[in-house]
């Protein structure tokens, strides 16, 4: 029986839901739920000696828990199966987690040590974590199947035996070694906290093995169980512990894994299409030194939206997109319009005079009256335009203290979130972004535009690959925006601005982090000049009635972005990690201004 | 004594209610200064019985409305119906309960618009005042009335807050969910459940309390909880009772749901019958 199945049918997923079940959300909210919620899951690619799927493990840190790709599941979606071996791991991990000593060293010790130790230290934390919650053993007892009656007496059998023998009471094993192993065990298991006792319980296991000369390839035989993890966690090895560079190998949470070589020739592609497909503008700039306003002064070049993509990414596409929310821009926030008066209603603040007049007539002539006598006010839908200009100057690809997530992947995460909840609604959302290489040189790219559907967009190798680079020209891209923006035929434009700094370029001396610019300090002066610049496109698209509206991750320029945007048109995230739920947030704010 | 209008909103029988702190001796405080006040907290965390339990504590009338968005001044104040003999005009249950002298308790206010909820603003000031402009009439609060509001701060739609001049004129109290040990005779008490059953709801509870903000708009309340217990009391299996009552309904969201079934199962097995 698959003891998982009552809980996998349980929640009834539709199909098309099942197909994109994330399982490394689903292992995130366990592990959350736990008090885990510092690790972050994700799934890795197989290393070349893991061609079997059976053989991949996955990798636990102090931050990180890498699944293994095994668990992305068949095309089909997940299954009971999947769900219940991804619960089982992330069970496993939580024991670690909650009670191993991380990264002690492995000093000469032997392979075969290291395995039984780490067997044995596997076993004592699911001992203490069933202490807590007995009921994980359901997720657990599915793997340990191995036994002694027909199991073989190779390494992996007699560990896998072991392993079972420790937890489930009921199993008994002919072998000797298996059953001594245990004895041990139970001798201290009245001491679970003390990890030396069972230390010394893996030596003498060890020992024995060597002694019966079972042979250990640790290269090949994997002794941990199917859900468990490759132990690295345990220890410091000399060696470095099998890596995997966060750029290539791994893929975050939610977003599939695909082997990166077939994304290498899109590259090429994408820049032989950059080069063709841009389209030159020219902007104005605001010289606040000289006070004057500097006729075609930048070039911006704009890269339309990628067109097209094939089938296979559209699938994918679709696979990824689960989420579900309200509608960032929630309408009920929109304002009454006492302008729009609903007449001739059931309910209503007052009485319709026509109706009740009406009504009265009715009455006296002996007819049944029309109920709908009063009135109340209206509301007018209106529709949202939004431009969503993120920021791609070089500080993007600043790390996230911590941890290997960029504020360039927060970026994108918290911009996903947000287009898949705008496009619930009726508003229309543009997803654009900028850098520049001085004034001859503003490069401003269309991610999304208004009619693209964001999953569409979230395949394509340009939004996937995005790279960020080069400064920040913040005017002369606020003015190009406001320009699309201006085209749009909406109700309320919004030019929502995403940055992690202040303006600057090449050609123009660094402003310094210290806060506001000095008044007439003439250092400070030049250094204000794209600040004031990019207030005077602020200024401008607000007589043109755009809201502009930023949003910054940079939190010691408060004051000099308050004074380009305007000190209510300013939100500062506190962390990046916030950054989703700030951007919802805001956007909520802005459309409701 | 009473209006007889007041009748109906009497308090009969005592709710059962377990207190976590000194929350009944300070609102008891408040009443007698008749000082408006705010109760926070999330949603089925006892805000509601709170009152009913104070309601008969203090031997007063409870006029309780649930706000929403497309609630007018006129729906708490009052409007003109038409009769046979022309207009009439009709008290709100805020009016009635200035007028009569009753606690008028409204919940989530947060979800009227900032436009309604401005019509309490001279009654929650030493006015204690209520125009009546359709009726031109200033009404006089009855010494007894008091206002009370709920709102829960976590999960409103961002652009919706109290505006701070609504805000400054209440007292307030906050609620959270009870303790464990409080929680858990809670739970045991309104289910019908022994303790053991009710810790491991309440452990359940926690792990999906941790999930806020990470899938979650809220976790797992405690009334969710009674309604599981209710169910397991009354005979169903623990897992199913607490995927009827809890995981179900709390989430739309695949993982979200597999996740708070893992919970589930970590601390019920997959014992059939309740333990």
């Amino acid at each position: 029986m698959d003891l998982y199945s009552p809980i996998s049918e349980a929640p009834k997923v539709p199909p098309d839901a099942a197909a994109s079940l994330r399982i490394g959300r689903l292992v995130q909210l366990y592990l959350s739920g736990f008090g885990a919620s510092q690790i972050t899951c994700g799934f890795r690619a197989p290393s070349a000696e893991e061609t079997e799927q059976g053989r991949q493990r996955s990798i636990l840190s102090e931050g990180f828990l890498w699944l293994p790709p095994r668990l992305l599941g068949a095309p089909g979606g997940a299954s009971g199966p999947v769900v219940g071996e991804a619960l089982a791991g992330a069970a496993h991990a939580l024991a670690h987690l909650r009670f191993s000593v991380p990264r002690q060293p492995v000093r000469a010790r032997k392979p075969l040590h290291v395995a039984m130790l780490s067997l044995v230290e596997d076993a004592r934390v699911q001992r203490l974590l069933l202490r807590e919650v007995p009921g994980v053993w359901e997720l657990w007892k599915r793997f340990h199947t191995e036994d002694g009656n027909w199991g073989a007496l190779d390494i992996v059998s007699l560990a896998a035996r072991l392993a079972r023998a420790l937890l489930d009471p009921t199993y008994e094993d002919p072998n000797a070694w298996v059953n001594k192993g245990r004895r041990l065990f139970e001798s201290v298991a009245d001491r679970l906290e003390h990890g030396a006792l069972f230390a010394e319980v893996g030596s003498i296991l060890a020992n024995d093995l060597g002694q019966m000369r079972v042979p250990y390839d640790p290269q090949t035989q994997v002794l941990s169980p199917v859900y468990g993890d490759d132990h690295s966690f345990l220890w410091a090895s000399d060696e470095a512990p099998p890596e995997t560079s966060p750029q290539d190998a791994v893929v975050r949470n939610g977003v599939l894994w695909e082997a990166p070589e077939c994304d290498s020739d899109r590259r090429v592609e994408r820049s032989a299409a950059q080069l063709t497909e841009r389209e030159r503008f020219t902007y104005p700039e605001w010289d606040a030194l000289a006070g004057v306003l500097r006729e075609d002064w930048v070039q911006v070049f704009e890269y339309p939206g990628w067109v097209g993509g094939d089938s296979g990414e559209k699938q994918k596409a679709a696979r990824s997109s689960g989420l579900k929310g309200k509608s960032a821009l929630d309408t009920r926030a929109l304002k009454l319009d006492r302008r729009v008066q609903l007449r001739r209603q059931n309910e209503g603040d007052a009485l319709d005079l026509n109706g009740a007049i009406e009504a009265r007539i009715h009455l006296r002539a002996g007819i049944t009256p029309d109920p709908r006598v009063f009135e109340r006010p209206g509301r007018r839908s209106r529709q949202v335009a939004i431009v969503l200009l993120m920021d791609l100057s070089e500080s993007a690809n600043d790390r996230i203290a911590g941890s290997f997530t960029t504020v360039l992947d927060l970026e994108k995460r918290a911009v996903s979130v947000l287009a898949k909840a705008v496009e619930q609604g009726p508003d229309q959302l543009a997803i654009h972004g900028f850098q520049s290489n001085g004034r001859h040189e503003v490069h401003y790219r269309i991610f999304k535009p208004f009619e693209q559907a964001f999953d569409q967009v979230a395949a394509q190798p340009l939004w996937r690959q995005l790279q960020a680079g080069l400064s920040t020209r913040l005017g002369a891209a606020l003015r190009h925006g406001g320009r699309l923006l201006g085209e749009r035929n909406a109700e309320k434009r919004i030019l929502f601005v995403l940055t992690d700094g202040l303006p600057s370029d090449i050609d123009v001396p660094v402003l310094t982090q210290n806060g506001p610019v000095a008044e007439g300090g003439s250092e400070g002066r030049q250094g204000a000049y794209l600040l004031e610049d990019a207030r005077h496109a602020v200024l401008q698209l607000g007589r043109d009635g755009i809201t502009v509206f930023c949003l910054t991750l940079d939190q010691g320029a408060d004051s000099s972005v308050r004074r380009i945007f305007g000190a209510r048109r300013v939100q500062v995230v506190d962390h990046p990690k916030h950054l989703s739920r700030h951007l919802l947030q805001a956007l909520g704010r802005v459309s409701a201004l | 004594m009473f209006h007889p209008s007041l009748q109906p909103f009497f308090v009969r029988e005592e709710p059962y209610y377990c207190p976590s702190g000194s929350e009944i001796t300070l609102f008891e405080a408040a009443y007698a200064r008749r000082l408006p006040m705010l109760l926070k907290g999330p949603t089925g965390c006892g805000k509601t019985r709170f009152m009913e339990y104070m309601a008969w504590h203090l031997q007063k009338p409870l006029i309780s409305l649930a706000c929403h968005e497309d609630m007018t001044a006129s729906d708490l104040v009052g409007r003109y119906l038409l009769d046979a003999q022309g207009t009439l005009w009709q008290d709100g249950p805020l009016t009635l309960a200035a007028r009569h002298g009753a606690i008028c308790y409204l919940d989530e206010i947060v979800e009227a618009r900032q436009d309604t909820t401005v019509v309490i603003h001279p009654l929650t000031d030493d006015r204690r005042m209520l125009p009546l402009d359709k009726r031109g009439e200033w009404l006089k609060a009855h010494p007894d009335f008091q206002l009370v509001v709920s709102y829960n701060p976590g999960y409103q739609s961002q652009s919706k807050d109290l505006k701070p001049s609504t805000k400054q004129r209440f007292g307030a109290l906050e609620f959270r969910y009870p303790r464990f040990e409080i929680e858990a005779a809670i739970v045991a008490h309104e289910g019908g459940v022994p303790l053991s059953t009710a810790e491991k709801l309440i452990h359940v509870a926690h792990r999906s309390r941790a999930l806020q903000g990470h899938g979650l708009e809220e976790g797992i309340s405690t009334r969710m909880l009674i309604h599981a217990s209710g169910m397991i009391a009354s005979g169903i299996s623990p897992r199913e009772a607490c995927d009827l009552a809890m995981t179900r309904p709390i989430s739309d969201d695949p993982e979200v749901q597999l996740a708070l079934n893992g919970f589930v199962l970590a601390y019920f097995g997959s014992a059939e019958s309740p333990s």
